[in-house]
């Protein structure tokens, strides 16, 4: 009920707003409404992370009805470790972005605020949903308020940026349609006729001694290649990219942030999701193609960014390049890769979040992103100054902020598959530290020389507000990201095991699969050095453990199996 | 003798009382006779309504299997009633406006929708042809109602020329597979159509592809569309809202019968000329929509598209015999004349403002004139679309699901990518709508209530129908069902 209640009560706040005119209240209060809605939604979020049971496995909050009988459609709601912190996340940016767009947004104001909270609706039903087609309905609703908020509120080019987002997404999620009917119908086929759409219902169909999952091999294939399609424009992974920059370049404030921090895990959730759980077989297969375009979206996306003028399309770019790391962590395919993922994309959020919010206070202030207008900030604005060094620092990963946990997890997962694609993503950091501070530098420090720049004023009190929770955040999942890991604990583990489960029944212990055949190599493992990784570990201690003159970390968490299943994947040849 | 009555006991209601209204409205002196004949036309196409649904659950066949009373006859043809009383209801007002008080209109459109649910109910080729006719003859009429508007006038000799083409082509194709098989029946034509000798021979060949370009003709699949845009552009807005719903629906109920019944085992030459018109269509008739900025034109060659979508649905039947091909082009076709019917029905409450035409461009700043009309247009193109959660979606939902169960994925894969094209120049009346300011305050709408509640109605029925398909889709189900066991 609480899940259903999150998905449905921005919807009172939208009719709210709709009727103002009969209640006659004026148009002012749009925006008040709008925060008071998404205030109580973030509030009724809260008990999500404090009731969730860590330890169980499946989900959580379940709601199922029937919705379209006659294909076994439902309504099935549920969250999982995953899904709940993107649920919560969610609530707390579209808080973030109502409360953002006061200042920003004098047009048409009641139109804007309905359109966020639908937004909102469609975010988090798409979370939250466990049904293949309830999902696609929830990911396409979030399509069109998104296409106004640029199309109406955007930048010079808004029709064009709208238009090339909404067709990029459309163009993705018909594909994933039929991705989702071929599984629907093979599913069908293969049980003798039951229909479902539900995803717990698909993985509980049984793998057969031979290991033939319900796909079989070449469905799976091309099943997976038209999701692909769907997520990663989402993502989005180069080279499906180009929307990304003209849409956050155009659109306003709220739209960035909420763009950033919300749209685009979408993609990376939904592969993590609906892609390695119904496809593991084909995940694995094309693990290597997708490792391989995470890591020139990094590589790619650093570079551009650092050609950039604008600081929009900077921090766009920069996207491009963070989410490359997260996708890069899932097709890891092991713990540290996926919890990496998973956390990375939460810092990405948070972070990039709160640096389209910080050129957007620029923005107001002097209606001009370009880079070169700017110089010697720091002396106006000691405080603006301050919270942009923080988003900055968490932005490259610096220790202690969130950032470093994640790449530091994500580089750790792909550790294990390639030292040389660790190695690249690690210059992707490297080169990150360069773009975010560089932009630092022009923006803040030097002469204070340009006229304009003489009179600008530090933020105000609810713009410092609109900050303070991100940086918070930003401080505590960097120092003290222990109950972040452990909610997300078992949901990786699942997400892995299953992975691994499906692909050793049908492959038979890895023997195909170059992403472990390269971890050998790479390795030069012997039996012996396995063995002592595949010993399940018992104390609760940070450790590092030498295997073949290389450092594997391992974060300190309770539990102590952190490298159970990295171990015992990575040693399925030697068994 | 008493089953035969009941099996056509609504178009025989329906025929007799437009005869009613005809002699009501020759005798009447009242002042508002416009209004009057409407509203009785009204209650024939209500009474008439009622009479289907009371016969709902009913699998009959009456006059030695020539007509068909089955639940999908049925639902076809209460689709085909909505859609005559939805055109009453639009015209009544724009028939004021356009200063052609002529009542005749009403009697023109019950007539025709007795010709339509002949058609949908026809178990006979003889048949299927005389409910095409009637069907036909008084919408010539009617496109032509403008008889002081050149373009009207072209509009009426070109559907009149064509459809003339059409019934021919269709007329021949049918004596010759009748000269082939010595039988018109469908049930006998399935039989005799099975045997070797009869379904390799030459004349049945010419008959049934005869046939084939009769229906293209008539739904304006591609390339037999030539003549639709010009149409629908001329002929009276509440006019072309009918003729790209209920023909529709009409010529595809015969086509899926055809199918289904009488030759479900000719599966090779069919099948892809069909799958071929299917794809021409929803390609070219998307991608000639972009350019088009007379509204009319533009849901006329998008209609062509749905036409394409429709008829994929068909061809997954046909490959694949089983419930799920009619039923989904049965729900579509609900669905598409739902949503189809509140677009023209938008447009007439544009037209309805003094000067105010056609064209894309007065459609600007509607969102901020008139936002709930804006609304629901906005509702009634991402339906036409195919975005969830409206009805539109899940109705291609089916359609392309049933290409893929049958086997063809490349259908379903031009079928979604037409959608993503369209997308484009629906997008295009939305940003007109709500992205271009206005450039001068427009006058108000001056609509009649009907208009506007027609419209409300049906932009609800859009938003419900995607929320709650369930019952819905169940109905179609069951309609389907007796089709497939005759």
């Amino acid at each position: 009920m609480l899940l259903t209640f999150l998905i449905f009560f921005p919807l009172v706040g939208v009719a709210a707003i709709a009727l103002m005119p009969t209640f006659g209240l004026d148009k002012s209060y749009a925006k008040w409404l709008a925060t008071l809605t998404a205030g109580i939604e973030l509030l009724c979020s809260v008990p999500l992370w404090i009731g969730f049971d860590a330890g169980a496995t499946g989900f959580q909050w379940e709601t199922k009805v029937a919705w379209i009988e006659s294909f076994g459609i439902e309504y099935h709601i549920g969250v999982d470790g995953l899904s709940m912190v993107l649920v919560i996340l969610t609530a707390l940016l579209s808080l973030i972005s109502i409360y953002c767009s006061f200042s920003g947004i004098t047009e048409r104001e009641r139109e804007f605020y309905a359109f966020l909270l639908l937004l909102e609706t469609g975010m988090i039903g798409a979370f939250v949903s466990l049904d293949l087609f309830l999902f696609y309905v929830f990911w396409e609703v979030m399509l069109v308020p998104m296409y106004f908020l640029i199309g109406v509120w955007g930048g010079e080019q808004k029709l064009y940026a709208a238009i090339k987002f909404f067709l990029y997404t459309l163009f993705g999620s018909v594909l994933m349609l039929i991705g989702i009917l071929l599984i629907y119908f093979h599913y069908k086929e293969a049980s003798g006729g039951l229909s479902t759409f539900d995803l717990v219902k698909l993985m509980q169909f049984p793998l057969s001694a031979q290991g033939d999952f319900f796909l079989g091999k070449s469905t799976q294939w091309w099943a997976f290649l038209l999701l692909f399609v769907g997520f990663a424009i989402k993502v989005p992974m180069v080279p499906f990219h180009t929307w990304l920059p003209d849409a956050h370049v155009q659109a306003p404030t709220a739209g960035s942030v909420i763009l950033a921090g919300v749209l685009l895990k979408m993609g990376a959730y939904a592969f993590l999701r609906f892609s390695l759980p119904l496809l593991p077989e084909a995940s694995i297969a094309w693990a290597p193609f997708l490792m391989t375009l995470s890591l020139v979206a990094i590589i790619y996306g650093a570079l551009v960014a650092m050609m950039q003028s604008d600081m929009k399309k900077l921090i766009a770019y920069s996207s491009v390049s963070h989410m490359g790391f997260v996708t890069a962590g899932i097709f890891a395919l092991n713990y540290e890769g996926i919890a990496g993922g998973t956390i990375q994309m939460v810092n990405h959020g948070l972070s990039t979040g709160a640096l389209f919010l910080i050129v957007g206070l620029i923005y107001e202030r002097r209606h001009t992103k370009a880079i070169a207008d700017f110089g010697g900030l720091s002396a106006k604005m000691p405080v603006y100054a301050m919270l942009f060094l923080i988003a900055t620092l968490s932005s490259i990963g610096m220790p202690g902020l969130n950032g470093f946990i994640g790449e530091f997890t994500i580089l750790l997962g792909i550790f294990q598959v390639s030292k040389v694609w660790a190695a690249i993503a690690a210059l992707g950091i490297i080169m990150g530290a360069a773009y975010m501070l560089w932009l630092y530098q022009r923006v803040m420090f030097g002469p204070c020389d340009k006229p304009e720049n003489q009179a600008l004023k530090d933020l105000d009190l609810r713009e410092i507000l609109t900050l303070a929770p991100l940086i918070v955040l930003m401080f505590w999942i960097g120092l003290y990201p222990k109950p972040l890991f452990e909610k997300l604990d078992t949901s990786t583990r699942a997400t892995v095991e299953w992975v691994r489960k499906a692909n050793e029944a049908s492959y038979g212990a890895y023997t195909n699969y170059k992403h472990r055949t390269s971890l050998q190599q790479s390795h030069g493992v012997a039996g012996k050095e396995e063995g002592s990784l595949l010993a399940p570990e018992s104390a609760a201690v940070s450790r590092s453990d030498r295997v073949s003159g290389q450092v594997v970390w391992s974060l300190p968490r309770e539990g102590g199996d952190w490298d159970r299943h990295s171990a015992s994947v990575g040693g399925g040849e030697s068994r | 003798m008493a089953q035969n009555l009941i099996v056509v006991l609504p178009e025989l209601v329906l025929a007799l009382l437009s005869v009613v209204v005809l002699l009501i409205d020759i005798f009447s002196e009242s002042r508002s006779r416009l209004r009057q004949t409407a509203g009785l036309a009204m209650m024939a196409v209500v009474l008439t309504l009622a009479v289907c649904i009371a016969l709902w659950g009913k699998n009959l066949s009456g006059y030695n299997g020539i007509v068909r009373l089955d639940s999908m006859g049925l639902l076809l043809s209460m689709v085909c009633l909505v859609s005559a009383g939805a055109t009453i209801l639009l015209a009544s007002d724009y028939l004021r406006q356009i200063g052609s008080e002529k009542t005749e209109f009403f009697l023109l459109i019950l007539l025709s929708t007795v010709g339509m649910m002949v058609m949908v109910k026809a178990g006979e080729l003889l048949t299927l042809f005389i409910g095409l006719e009637t069907l036909s003859i008084p919408l010539y009429v009617l496109a032509g109602f403008r008889r002081q508007e050149p373009r009207s006038q072209e509009a009426a000799l070109k559907y009149f020329l064509m459809g003339a083409f059409a019934s021919g082509f269709l007329l021949y194709g049918i004596a010759l597979t009748y000269a082939a098989t010595g039988t018109t029946i469908f049930s006998e034509l399935r039989h005799s159509t099975s045997t070797e000798a009869i379904a390799g021979s030459p004349i049945l060949l010419a008959g049934l592809g005869l046939m084939l370009v009769g229906f293209a003709f008539k739904l304006a699949l591609v390339p037999f569309h030539m003549w639709a845009p010009d149409v629908y552009e001329g002929s009276p807005t509440p006019v072309t809202a009918f003729m790209s719903t209920g023909v529709k629906v009409a010529a595809f109920g015969a086509l899926v019968r055809l199918l289904g019944g009488g030759l479900a085992s000719l599966q090779e030459g069919w099948g892809t000329a069909l799958w071929m018109l299917a794809a021409l269509s929803i390609l070219f008739g998307n991608i000639l929509a972009l350019k088009q900025n007379n509204l009319k034109r533009l849901l006329a060659y998008s209609s062509i598209a749905h036409a394409g979508y429709i008829l994929v649905g068909v061809v997954a039947y046909h490959s694949l015999p089983t419930a799920f091909g009619p039923w989904a082009v049965s729900y579509y076709l609900a669905a598409y004349v739902v949503m189809n019917l509140g677009a023209f029905g938008v447009l007439i409450l544009v037209q309805s403002r003094p000067g105010g035409a056609e064209k894309l461009e007065d459609l600007r700043g509607l969102s901020q004139s008139h936002p709930l009309v804006a609304l629901c247009m906005t509702f009634f193109l991402l339906s036409l679309a195919g975005m969830p959660p409206f009805w539109g979606f899940v109705a291609k939902f089916y359609v392309f699901g049933a290409a893929i169960q049958a086997g063809r994925y490349y259908l379903a894969i031009i079928g979604v990518l037409g959608s993503l094209i369209s997308i484009f120049y629906y997008l295009r009346i939305i940003v007109e709508m709500y992205m271009s300011e206005p450039t001068e305050p427009e006058p108000k709408l001056s609509s009649s209530l009907a208009v506007r509640v027609t419209v409300g109605a049906a932009a609800l029925l859009t938003l419900l129908g995607g929320l709650f398909s369930s019952g819905l889709a169940d109905a179609a189900r069951d309609a389907i069902r007796m089709l497939i066991t005759p």
